[in-house]
């Protein structure tokens, strides 16, 4: 039987109308969505990767402190002080500041394999070798720019003066307070200064805790330091007074 | 036109397009894995090199308390324990020259532990040392300048703060110790081939000195900045101090009592001697062996830049001023079962005299407390090698210092033996 066929009322057209917005309206946001997809993933990845390497890379800074054997060695040295480098012994709570000295950091390949002789070597390279004096503080040293954040001083060689010298850049704009504790054995110190130890040592671990702009969350970071002798069984006997 | 094909070739192209970006994210989500696997390969072969690290700390340890598990230095106490550090101690043996693999699931490391006292000491080498060494004249001076604390003068070649201020990027010299080998590179006349490849331009007219891989040494083959070895006899205790003030008769009575024969001590008690070179000359070849052994002629607990005739190579052992390469092949043959005493020494052939042993006693030793340990911790395609300075100073290890060994090809620069045997790492 063939049917007769008959136009389609206002109503039907109305309601397919509807429909057909709605899935075309859905499909531009999927594809839009789907377009800026990548993208986001990248960038996303980018900041957890950044979050994640300044971890790295604040611990395994900490991590290369180093104390020379010669105990009257000046150029070496371990300190955590409040309100920028204290320079002597001035350490009042709270660390904001930690300044220490680093042997053993690898030569770039270049420098390992150049055919320049001691002088041009140093005018391409800069100074190479050596123990490095290692500062990281919320305080720069350096001019009191506008800028802010956490900032990375290093100088070679270490010079024996814990409050300056070196370059100075900023390891991450974002941080906006940042405190160490140190481990001397049985407890978490405040301060560390290896020039007012009877016996220079390294703590046994650095607490880092700092706070990231726009985020409530304090980040909290424990390095152990290899080359401390400090253990439970081996603590800082605290000097008198 | 029909309609209906018209509406599967949108959707054929509306497919396409899902699928395009479907892919798009794909292959950077892939490219991104990728680069997180290495990152976490580059961070597993890190943590397995300084387990590597603490496996030989946990070896020394146990050698410096228990001594060795199988022969040699064997007891648990300290009077049955000698303070020698042989080749054929349980440290030494460890990880097998590097032919031993630990492996955890896929991932490995491999180590060495090395006496640090069988280099030579750049801290503490005298110049005539240096100058048996592949140094030119001007690295020599140039070293010595930036150790030693004098401030202003310079010797002809040297160099000290006038002439490293000067430089495009000035510092200042550092009148003390080296930290590790490549704090040579702030002294002037050294560059990295010079620590890393074999010197040409040099004065010494040494024997050409053999590195690792038969190929003539390098300063990296040959010299280390760290290494003590205690000044105590067999048992333990303390040398005794020849030039000790105090009491005459005491100190006769304690020589008496570590085994020397009244009359040889009654003769030592009044003399002086500034070196240990002085006082084997000043004793008969009789009594040699048993002054050797307990005698020393200061104070100092420890010393520095001593080499070990157990663990030195030829080529480091011919670095002692006036050494005969005789007297160096003698003393090599007899590492196979080593010297477990200093006294030990005259009874290596050409050296039963105090003239003979005059000339090289003030440079060597028997025993050691610091080790270097070379680790290499590999996993997936990721390799890190680390060298770290662990100091056993009265039997508790103490690390003074990891450094990143600068190369890829570390193994075959340390003259390892290819990986033969794997060793699972177990939880015991």
């Amino acid at each position: 039987m063939r049917r007769r066929s008959r136009g389609l009322t206002l109503l039907e057209l109305l309601i397919a109308g509807v429909i057909v917005g709605f899935l075309t309206a859905a499909l531009v946001r999927a594809y839009a969505a789907g377009a800026t997809y990548p993208e986001r993933l990248r960038q996303g990845r980018d900041v957890e990767l950044s979050a994640g390497s300044f971890d790295e890379k604040l611990s395994s800074l900490i991590r290369r402190a180093t104390l020379s054997p010669d105990v009257n060695e000046t150029a070496s040295f371990f300190e955590g002080s409040a309100g920028g480098a204290s320079g002597g012994g001035t350490n009042v709570g709270n660390a904001d500041t930690i300044t220490f000295t680093a042997a053993g950091i690898k030569p770039s390949a270049a420098v390992l394999t150049s055919q320049d002789d001691f002088e041009t070597s140093n005018q391409t390279y800069g100074p190479q070798g050596g123990v490095q004096e290692i500062s990281i503080s919320t305080t720069p040293v350096g001019q009191g720019s506008a800028s802010s954040g956490l900032f990375e001083r290093k100088q070679i060689p270490a010079d024996g003066d814990p409050t300056q010298g070196g370059n100075e850049s900023v390891m991450n704009p974002n941080v906006t307070s940042i405190s160490f504790e140190f481990w001397d054995g049985t407890q978490w110190l405040t301060a560390w200064d290896t020039a007012t130890m009877a016996t220079k040592r390294l703590p046994a671990a650095v607490r880092v805790t700092y706070q990231i702009q726009n985020d409530d969350n304090p980040h909290i970071l424990v390095v152990q330091l290899p080359m401390s002798d400090v253990t439970t069984d081996n603590p800082v006997t605290q000097a008198a007074g | 036109m029909n309609r209906r094909g018209s509406v599967f070739i949108m959707a054929l192209a509306l497919l396409a397009g899902l699928v395009a970006i479907l892919a798009g994210a794909a292959a950077s989500q892939r490219l991104a894995l990728k680069s997180e696997v290495n990152r976490m390969e580059n961070r597993r072969a890190r943590l397995l090199a300084q387990a590597g690290i603490q496996r030989a700390v946990a070896t020394l340890y146990d050698f410096i308390t228990n001594g060795n598990s199988a022969s040699g230095n064997t007891g648990t106490t300290s009077s049955t324990k000698t303070n020698a550090t042989l080749l054929t101690d349980d440290w030494a043996i460890a990880g097998n020259n590097g032919a031993d693999k630990y492996t955890l699931g896929q991932n490995s490391y491999r180590l060495q532990i090395v006496d640090a006292n069988a280099f030579v000491n750049l801290n503490a080498a005298p110049e005539a040392q240096l100058n048996q060494m592949p140094f030119s004249q001007q690295q020599i001076d140039c070293l010595l300048d930036w150790r030693e604390a004098a401030t202003t003068t310079s010797r002809s070649d040297g160099a000290k703060d006038t002439y490293y201020n000067a430089l495009t990027n000035p510092y200042n010299a550092k009148l003390g110790r080296l930290s590790t080998i490549n704090d040579l590179l702030m002294i002037r006349g050294f560059t990295g081939p010079s620590i890393y490849d074999v010197q040409t331009d040099v004065v010494s007219t040494a024997t050409i000195m053999q590195g690792t891989n038969d190929s003539q040494a390098t300063l990296y083959d040959l010299c280390n900045v760290v290494g003590y070895t205690p000044m105590t006899q067999q048992d333990g205790t303390a040398k005794i101090n020849v030039n000790a003030l105090g009491n005459p008769q005491q100190k006769i009575q304690r020589m008496i009592q570590a085994g020397i024969s009244p009359a040889l001590a009654a003769q030592l008690s009044t003399g002086n001697y500034p070196t240990m070179a002085s006082l084997v000359q000043a004793v008969g070849a009789n009594d040699l062996k048993t002054v050797l052994n307990v005698l020393t002629v200061d104070n100092t607990p420890r010393k520095e830049g001593r080499i070990n005739l157990n663990t030195a190579g030829q080529s480091v052992l011919s670095t002692i001023p006036n050494i005969t390469p005789d007297v160096v092949q003698a003393i090599v043959q007899r590492q196979s079962t080593g010297l477990t005493q200093l006294g030990d020494i005259v009874d290596i052939p050409g050296l039963n005299s105090g003239a003979a042993l005059a000339p090289l006693i003030d440079y060597v030793t028997v025993a050691s407390q610091t080790f270097l340990v070379r680790v290499v911790g590999t996993a997936g395609g990721s390799s890190v090698a680390l060298e770290a300075v662990i100091d056993m100073q009265s039997g508790s290890p103490k690390i003074l210092s990891i450094s990143e060994a600068p190369f890829s090809d570390m193994p075959t620069r340390w003259g390892w033996d290819d990986a033969t045997t794997e060793t699972p790492i177990t939880q015991s």
